[in-house]
């Protein structure tokens, strides 16, 4: 269990020979960056409607015109009528190519509170709609609102598990290291959070919490409710872990040289399960995604207009939505892009840092 | 010579599911200013438990039942347990068996010094910590501490690690250092050089020592004083020279006829018959009985006090004494 330079280049050499992970690796990049960059990438604002355009598909990038001549990629503008059942039928005017124009100008944001811009990398110009993922109810950019919503899905993730760890690694390396009474009532207690069916606990939880909050407060339960559900996991591992650790001769030799019992646990205990609890987060972020999901899913969570992967999906609870507007379905992809490449990604550096999995191989 | 440690009647007991291990039963000596105390003794007969006892470094199942260790006019085992860091380290520091196993993988040497001398000077600037640790690392004579002080207890070999153990312990001028089997992992070379080390710091710091070996001949080269431990007793305490030309009790006899000998290298060693008694099965008398040639009936039923037989000399033996000299 060295973590040193040494083992952590050859740690990181065996990574990359990890093809899985490494594409993993660098599909989260994309999207944490595209989650980072969100009001640059998307064309138009989250809470941009435009009703005249409810439900309309995808739009059609072509790059060869009515003529027959190749062209710069362009989308005609859209227009509906009612069929006889009063849905929408949207059907495109060839009478105008509206080019796709990269670096152009769009509606106002605020880039990550520090200036005010209308830059956006692409757009196209009035009154077409760009829709690369179609539309939802109200008419506004699905494409838009799945990229500002990785921006509340995927750091959900990661602040979560960052708290979980936090607390599970604590309560972990003072059940360990204390033994005893401590031990049984720590542990006692992390099993009753444990034995809960999560979802329930999810929800009883969020009952707790007032139903009328604002979007950051919203956050913050959800990722307060979520690490106080994934906790108790954590801890029990550190503490198996703190147990070995407390009986290594270091730990008695800081003890003879004056360290008091905290001190121990946050210097010589925890920072030795290090391995173990990045490993671990990687592969236990999917899940916080997940939860997430399913509160906004179930409209306890992040609300409108505000857009997360979950609370988009909420939309794609009717049946008949699915049938007639099947792109409503397209943040399910990316939940699932996402928590795929998180799991092979954390398979990878399990492999790679674990020091238990070299036991198993040999 | 003015005492800085008196250790009177200590019993340190382990307590197991089905048996009471007794590892340390009725420990007492003094250790005066600025002297070594040599504690000899076979595995297993309570050197190192006697060694964390005395700064209370005993963990469930182990106890402390009774005794008392007496250090600038205070009971060790009585004050509150929240003073006793402040002791350690600081008055009182321990120099473990394996460097390695004693140092953390996963913080630099340097870091490691460092630590120490914080957790007794909470205001020491980080240049001067620095400056210190250096200090510390070439009075240990540590080859090239500059790069040392980065480098983790790996990338050392057992020699070094060792003298940044030395060190650590040294960081705060203690006023004594126990040395639990300090070069036992090391090879006879540097085990030399590492004797010489302690030779040349004890100077210079005028520290007391407790030197825990099982090594007679190593012990000698460096004590005042040896105390001869068996079974979770001292048999036998007295100034080397004494113990060396005189010893009385019979284990003590024969520990030394056990070792070679200049001019006897062709001569057959003795052994001392039998094994040590288990720490949870020990005789009613005499500990020593069963493996004792001068062992007598009464031997066996009575326990031995340790009694000065003349000054500074103590024997724990029924029949040695002034018998036992002839």
């Amino acid at each position: 269990m060295e973590s040193s330079e040494g083992s952590f280049k050859k740690g990181l050499r065996k990574l990359r020979k990890h093809r899985l992970a490494v594409f993993s690796f660098w599909v989260l990049l994309v999207l944490y960056l595209s989650a980072l960059f969100a009001p640059v990438i998307s064309p138009y604002h989250y809470e941009t409607e435009k009703r005249a355009f409810s439900y309309a598909p995808p739009s059609r990038i072509r790059i060869i015109d009515s003529e027959g001549n190749l062209s710069r990629p362009f989308i005609y503008k859209r227009n509906f009528q009612f069929d006889q059942f009063y849905r929408r039928i949207y059907q495109e005017d060839k009478s105008e190519k509206f080019p796709i124009r990269f670096f152009t100008r769009g509606d106002r944001y605020h880039f990550l509170n520090l200036f005010e811009t209308d830059f956006h990398l692409f757009g196209v110009d009035e009154p077409a709609y760009l829709n690369l993922f179609g539309t939802d109810a109200r008419g506004r950019d699905l494409f838009s609102r799945v990229i500002y919503g990785s921006q509340i899905s995927l750091s959900i993730g990661l602040v979560g598990v960052f708290i979980a760890m936090l607390i599970g690694s604590f309560v972990g390396g003072i059940s360990g290291y204390f033994g005893g009474k401590t031990d049984s009532f720590l542990m006692r207690f992390a099993e009753i959070i444990m034995v809960i069916p999560s979802l329930y606990l999810l929800l009883s939880l969020r009952s707790i919490f007032a139903y009328n909050l604002t979007s950051l407060q919203m956050y913050f339960v959800i990722v307060v409710i979520m690490s106080f559900i994934g906790w108790p996991g954590i801890a029990r591992i550190v503490r198996g872990m703190a147990i070995s650790l407390q009986q290594r001769e270091y730990v008695l030799a800081a003890r003879s040289l004056g360290c008091g019992h905290l001190q121990i646990i946050r210097k010589h205990i925890i920072p030795h399960t290090f391995s173990y609890l990045i490993v671990s987060a990687s592969i236990s972020i999917p899940g916080y995604i997940l939860g997430e999901s399913a509160l906004s899913l179930l409209g306890l969570g992040i609300q409108d207009p505000y857009a997360s992967w979950g609370n988009l999906l909420s939309d794609a609870m009717a049946i008949a939505h699915i049938r007639l507007h099947p792109w409503i379905l397209i943040p399910g992809v990316f939940i699932f892009i996402t928590v795929m490449a998180f799991n092979l990604f954390g398979d990878g550096l399990r492999d790679a840092f674990d020091p238990r999995s070299e036991f198993i191989k040999k | 010579m003015e005492n800085i440690l008196q250790v009177r009647n200590l019993h340190t007991y382990f307590y197991l599911e089905n048996s009471v291990v007794k590892a340390v039963e009725g420990v007492s000596f003094d250790l005066g200013k600025g002297e070594v105390l040599g504690l000899v003794g076979e595995s297993g007969c309570g050197k190192s438990v006697t060694a964390y006892s005395l700064i209370k470094l005993i963990d469930k199942p182990g106890r402390i039942k009774k005794g008392e260790v007496i250090f600038k006019g205070k009971d060790l085992l009585k004050i509150n347990e929240k003073f006793l860091p402040k002791i350690r380290g600081k008055d009182i520091s321990i120099i473990f068996q394996e460097p390695h196993a004693a140092l953390s993988p996963v913080y630099t040497v340097g870091y490691q010094i460092e630590e120490t001398i914080r957790a007794h000077n909470r205001n020491m600037g980080g240049k001067q910590l620095k400056e210190k640790v250096l200090e510390l690392l070439v009075k240990v004579e540590i080859k090239d501490p500059y790069a040392k002080i980065k480098s983790y207890p790996h990338n050392l070999s057992g020699g070094e690690a060792q003298r940044v153990m030395i060190a650590q312990s040294l960081s705060c001028q203690p006023q004594i250092v126990i040395a639990d089997e300090p070069t036992t992992a090391l090879d006879v070379t540097i085990q030399a050089k590492v004797i010489g080390l302690f030779k040349k710091l004890k100077e210079e710091e005028n520290f007391s020592l407790i030197f825990i070996t099982h090594d007679l001949a190593l012990c000698a080269q460096l004590a005042d004083r040896i105390a001869v431990m068996y079974a979770g007793q001292i048999v036998e305490i007295a100034s080397l020279d004494k113990i060396i030309k005189e010893p009385l009790h019979p284990y003590t006899k024969a520990l030394f006829l056990s070792l070679p000998k200049k001019g006897k290298e062709k001569t057959k060693l003795q052994a001392i018959k039998g094994d040590v008694p288990e720490a949870d099965k020990k005789p009613k008398g005499c500990f020593f009985y069963p493996r004792c040639n001068l062992g007598k009936n009464s031997c066996r039923e009575n326990r031995p006090e340790l009694k000065e037989i003349e000054p500074g000399h103590w024997v724990r033996c029924l029949v040695c004494g002034i018998e036992g000299r002839r």
